[in-house]
C-alpha cells in the first residue's frame, strides 16, 4: 500500500494538484476574513462578549462549506480520470495493484494534501485575524474541533468522488456533483434542520462550531455522534465499493 | 515442445451472450503465436482470462505448467509482459516518467527500463510527453512497459493497431527477436497479413470458438482448394449433373476430395467430354483463413 501511494504522488506530476489547492487556500482564508477589516466588525476586537474569534469562524465555515465540496471533486476527479484515459487501471491489475488498491491509495495521497491544505488554511484565517487587531484571546479549542472534523469531512467527500470518477468515466458529472454539493452545504449552513437530510454535504454545517441566533454569534457543541456515524458510514462504504472495484471486469 | 500457455474448455460468458466458447488453447514455448479472428471474436476476452484480468466461467487456464489462481498469478505476474487493448500510458507524463511508475511497480532497475526503451528505440523520445507521441510511438511505449520485466511470456493484444506500414514492419520485426531470445510472443489481430508474416504457430478464432490452431502448413493442409477441370464442352460436364461453376475454359467444383475427384473424371471420361487437363487452385493463405471464418470480416 506504501508504494501505491509515493506512486500516486508520483502521477500528480503535471497534474496541478498543489497549485489548485493553493489557490483554493488562499482564496477560502482571503474570503473569509474580507469582513475583518470593515469598520462595524473591528469595533468588536476588544470586547470578550461580542466573540470575534467566533463571528471570524462562522465566516470560514460559510467559506469552507462553499468551496471544500468543490475542491473535493476537483482533486478526487483530476487524480482518478488519468486511470480512465491512461488505461492505468490494466496497467495497474498486470502489475499485481487491483483497482480498489489504486483508489485507497488515491484517498491516502489527498488525504495528505489536504490535511496540510486545511491547516494552512485554518493558520491563515487566524493569522489575518490577529493581524487586523482581534486583541481577545483566541478560544483555541472550536478552532482546533473545526479543523480536525473539516479535514475528517473533506477527506469523506473526496472518498465518495474517488468512487465516482472511478465508476463514471465522464468527469464533468463528478465535478458537476461537486458543484451542487457546494450549493446544498452552504443551504445546509443556512438552514440546519436539513443537514441531516442533504448528507454528506450537510456534513460542513453538522460540523459548525459556531451558530448564529438573534443576531448573536456564539460557540456551540456539533452533534458528535451524527459526525462520527456519518463518517464511519463513508468508510465502511468506500471499503466495500473499492473491494467490489476488485471484482468488476473492465 | 513444451507448452507456456494450455487452456481446456475455457469459456466466458456475459449474461446471454458466449464470448468464448470451450478454448482449448495451447502456446508452445519460445515461438510467436499469431492469435487472429475478427473483430469481436473473443480475442481479448481471451487475453484478459490469462492474465487473470476476467474471470473464466468454465475451463482451466495453466501458465508455465501451474494452473491459474488468484494466488499463482501474483507469483507469476512478474514473468508475464502484456499490451491489453489499448497502450498504458499516463498523457501528463513523460516517456521516461511512466516507465518509472512502472519499474516502481515491479521494483525494477533503471537499467531494466533503459534497456526496454532502447529494445523499443524510443530513448531518445523518453523525456517527451506521451501525450504528444504518435500512435506508434504510444504502442512502443506499451511493449516497453511489457518488455521492462524481462518476460518469459509477452502477451500482445493488437499491437499494430492503427500503425502505417513502416509501423506494423517495425513491430514485426521486433517481435521476431524477442522470440529468436527466447521468449513466447502471443499476439493477437485481425489482420492476416500483420501475423502471417511472424507467427510460427497459428490460432484462428471465430465467434468465441477455436477453428484451427497449428502451423502455416498445417492451415493449408486443412482446407480443400477447388478443382479446375479444363474442357472445351463445360454444357457436357454440367448436363452429367456434377455440381459445378462453369468458368472460363471449363468447370469449377469446391469441396471435392481425393476420391470425389477421381469418381468426377471417371464420369467425365465414360461420357466422352473431353478432358484437357485436372488441377487444383493455388489458395493463398487468406482464402484459406476466409473459407475458415466465413468472411466474418476478416480484412
Amino acid at each position: 500500500m506504501r508504494r501505491a501511494v509515493l506512486l500516486e504522488f508520483r502521477k500528480m506530476r503535471r497534474l496541478r494538484t498543489l497549485p489548485i489547492v493553493l489557490v483554493m487556500v488562499v482564496a477560502v482564508a482571503a474570503l473569509s476574513s474580507a469582513s475583518l477589516f470593515a469598520g462595524s466588525t473591528q469595533t468588536t476586537f476588544e470586547d470578550p462578549a461580542a466573540h470575534p474569534w467566533a463571528g471570524l469562524l462562522l465566516s470560514y465555515t460559510l467559506m469552507a462549506a462553499m468551496t471544500s465540496p468543490i475542491l473535493a471533486a476537483v482533486l478526487a476527479s483530476r487524480q482518478t480520470d488519468i486511470e480512465h484515459a491512461g488505461t492505468g487501471w490494466t496497467l495497474a491489475s498486470i502489475a499485481g495493484f487491483t483497482p480498489g488498491t489504486l483508489c485507497r491509495a488515491k484517498l491516502a495521497a489527498l488525504s495528505g494534501i489536504l490535511l496540510a491544505a486545511v491547516l494552512i488554511q485554518t493558520l491563515l484565517v487566524v493569522g489575518a485575524g490577529m493581524l487586523a487587531g482581534i486583541r481577545v484571546p483566541l478560544d483555541a479549542g472550536p478552532w482546533i474541533g473545526y479543523t480536525l472534523l473539516l479535514f475528517l469531512v473533506d477527506v469523506a467527500l473526496v472518498a465518495l468522488h474517488i468512487w465516482l470518477a472511478a465508476t463514471v468515466e465522464n468527469q464533468l458529472i463528478s465535478v458537476g456533483v461537486g458543484m451542487l454539493g457546494a450549493f446544498l452545504a452552504v443551504f445546509t449552513l443556512l438552514a440546519p434542520g436539513a443537514a441531516f437530510w442533504i448528507a454528506p454535504w450537510g456534513a460542513y454545517a453538522l460540523i459548525s462550531h459556531v451558530a448564529q441566533t438573534a443576531g448573536e454569534v456564539g460557540y456551540v457543541t456539533p452533534p458528535y455522534p451524527w459526525i462520527i456515524g456519518l463518517l464511519a458510514l463513508v468508510g465502511i462504504t468506500f471499503t466495500l465499493a473499492t473491494r467490489r472495484f476488485n471484482r468488476l471486469e473492465r | 515442445m513444451s507448452a507456456v500457455i494450455t487452456t481446456r474448455g475455457l469459456t466466458k460468458t456475459f449474461k446471454s451472450h458466449t464470448a468464448v466458447d470451450s478454448l482449448d488453447l495451447r502456446v508452445p514455448q519460445g515461438v510467436v503465436y499469431g492469435f487472429l479472428g475478427p473483430n469481436g471474436s473473443g480475442k481479448s476476452t481471451t487475453m484478459k482470462m490469462l492474465l487473470g484480468l476476467t474471470r473464466p466461467t468454465r475451463g482451466e487456464i495453466e501458465v508455465f505448467g501451474e494452473p491459474l489462481t488468484p494466488q499463482s498469478r501474483t507469483r507469476l505476474l512478474p514473468s508475464i509482459g502484456s499490451m491489453i487493448e489499448a497502450p498504458p500510458g499516463y498523457g501528463h507524463l513523460t516517456g521516461a516518467e511512466n516507465m518509472r511508475i512502472v519499474a516502481d511497480m515491479l521494483d525494477l532497475s533503471s537499467h531494466q527500463v533503459d534497456r526496454a526503451l532502447a529494445t523499443v528505440r524510443l530513448t531518445e523520445h523518453k523525456d517527451k510527453l506521451v501525450r504528444n507521441y504518435s500512435l506508434g510511438m504510444k504502442q512502443r511505449l506499451g511493449i516497453a512497459m511489457a518488455l521492462a520485466r524481462d518476460p518469459s511470456l509477452l502477451i500482445l493484444d493488437e499491437p499494430t493497431n492503427g500503425l502505417d506500414p513502416a509501423g506494423i514492419e517495425e513491430i514485426r520485426t521486433l517481435l521476431v527477436q524477442l522470440a529468436g531470445q527466447g521468449i513466447t510472443v502471443m499476439v493477437s489481430s485481425h489482420l492476416l497479413d500483420e501475423i502471417d508474416k511472424m507467427a510460427d504457430v497459428l490460432g484462428i478464432l471465430s465467434a468465441g470458438r477455436m477453428i484451427f490452431q497449428g502451423t502455416r502448413d498445417d492451415l493449408f493442409q486443412h482446407s480443400i482448394p477447388d478443382l479446375l477441370i479444363e474442357t472445351p464442352d463445360p454444357a457436357a460436364a454440367l448436363a452429367l449433373g456434377i455440381t459445378a461453376t462453369p468458368v472460363t475454359g471449363g468447370i469449377r467444383i469446391s469441396g471435392t476430395d481425393k476420391d470425389q475427384t477421381a469418381e468426377i473424371v471417371r464420369r467425365l471420361a465414360v461420357a466422352g467430354v473431353p478432358i484437357h487437363e485436372v488441377r487444383r487452385i493455388q489458395q493463398s493463405l487468406e482464402d484459406v483463413f476466409m473459407d475458415l471464418t466465413g468472411r466474418g470480416g476478416l480484412l
